[in-house]
């Protein structure tokens, strides 16, 4: 898998840290603008892809990358939100916890993290198939392409997994 | 449930679906008993209603679940200073104005955005604060202190200067400030040695917090008349 290639620890950090501080910039910019995976990732890419050094990863291969990185910067500021929350120094705590007015909670997004950790147990590719398409936001004909299957092997297993995820996530086991 | 239950149910799961929704329940019971697995039966109605429902947290925009985990919430105090308004916001830090109601002074406190998402981050941070430590010019904000909120992510506390941010002033004067020689002397040439090695990574912690006011100005030709520049 891609992950254990040393070489590309960097690029992963790098894109980490790109999609982070984009998707935080989209954020503040405008509170009505969608965060758009797709362009994300490609913003992120243009950016990257000329600025790192060494053979330059392929387009989906880097989508793919920055399908993981997206999922760990949520995942990550939605575990720092929660720890927030429960600091055992609580009356020190200076944020504001009445303007926690975000539309997904922290919890649902750790809880999403774990559940597809799960089904990466029971089924690799269709763990990799959920988080490229909605942490990368890559399409079918992407998706298929990347994984080496058709594009309805991608919808039947995208319809499985969304039915799982949607069940593990009701009832957290 | 393991990988080859899984895989069974996912069958049953889209042989169900090929069916008229009214006969999916009766199918999936057939099917069950026919293998002699009763559980098999309510893992596929389970994944079969939740796939006739919406809602699920896939089905959501991205944006949605980001905003909810990256707004920051809001800064009242920062150790002994009580947070009046944010000054910026950069890539790395929130730079607020604040007041420490002892002393009545007014600082600028540099917050790092997401302390917690890599070391790396902290480690830029850090480094960051040290070089501001070591500096020592009327042309650049002093730092007064440093120390961490009860989460632990760490700030420092700067002199505060009135004025607008370089950015700013070069905009309303025609200039940029990463490629005007002139606006980078000024800002660069009062500090023998910032260049070496410095230089680099001030410049953009500049650019975030650092203004060139009219107090910077005034100050900064009284120290060019002091040095004999």
């Amino acid at each position: 898998m891609p992950e254990n290639e040393p070489a590309l620890d960097g690029l992963f950090s790098a894109t980490y840290e790109e999609l982070r501080r984009l998707a935080a910039s989209v954020g503040r910019g405008d509170p009505s603008a969608t965060l758009n995976p797709t362009a994300l990732v490609n913003e992120a890419y243009l950016k990257l892809a000329t600025a790192l050094p060494g053979e330059p990863a392929s387009r989906l291969h880097f989508k793919r990358i920055a399908a993981r990185a997206m999922r760990q910067v949520l995942t990550d500021a939605a575990r720092r939100r929660t720890a927030l929350k429960r600091g055992g120094d609580r009356a020190f705590v200076t944020f504001d916890e009445a303007l926690d007015g975000g539309e997904t909670r922290p919890e649902e997004v750790l809880a999403l993290d774990e559940a597809l950790a799960r089904l990466g147990t029971l089924q690799p590719r269709q763990a990799l198939m959920v988080e490229v398409r909605f942490f990368g936001g890559l399409d079918l004909a992407e998706t298929a392409a990347l994984l080496g299957v058709s594009e309805s092997t991608v919808a039947r297993d995208w319809r499985a997994a969304r039915a799982w995820l949607a069940r593990a996530l009701r009832s957290p086991s | 449930m393991d990988a080859e239950r899984w895989t069974r149910v996912q069958a049953l799961f889209h042989a169900a679906l090929e069916r008229p929704e009214a006969e999916r329940p009766a199918f999936v019971a057939g099917e069950a008993e026919r293998v002699a697995d009763p559980a098999l039966a309510a893992d596929v109605l389970a994944l079969l209603e939740e796939d006739a429902a919406g809602g699920s947290l896939l089905d959501r925009d991205l944006g949605a679940l980001a905003r909810g985990v990256l707004d920051a919430p809001r800064l009242r105090t920062a150790g002994p200073y009580r947070v009046l308004s944010e000054l910026g916001r950069g890539g790395m830090g929130v730079v607020y104005l604040a007041e420490r109601d002892d002393l009545g002074h007014r600082v600028a406190i540099k917050v790092l955005r997401d302390a917690a998402l890599s070391a790396a981050r902290r480690a830029r941070f850090a480094h960051e604060e040290r070089t501001l430590a070591r500096l020592s010019h009327p042309a650049i904000a002093r730092l007064y202190g440093a120390g961490a909120l009860p989460d632990g992510t760490p700030y420092f506390v700067m002199e505060h200067v009135e004025g607008v941010p370089v950015t700013a002033y070069c905009a309303a004067h025609g200039c940029s400030v990463p490629h005007h020689p002139l606006v980078l002397e000024r800002i660069l040439g009062r500090v023998p040695g910032l260049f070496d090695g410095v230089a680099r990574g001030f410049l953009q912690p500049v650019e975030e917090t650092l203004c060139l006011g009219r107090r910077r100005e005034q100050r900064g030709a009284e120290d060019d008349g002091e040095q004999g520049e």
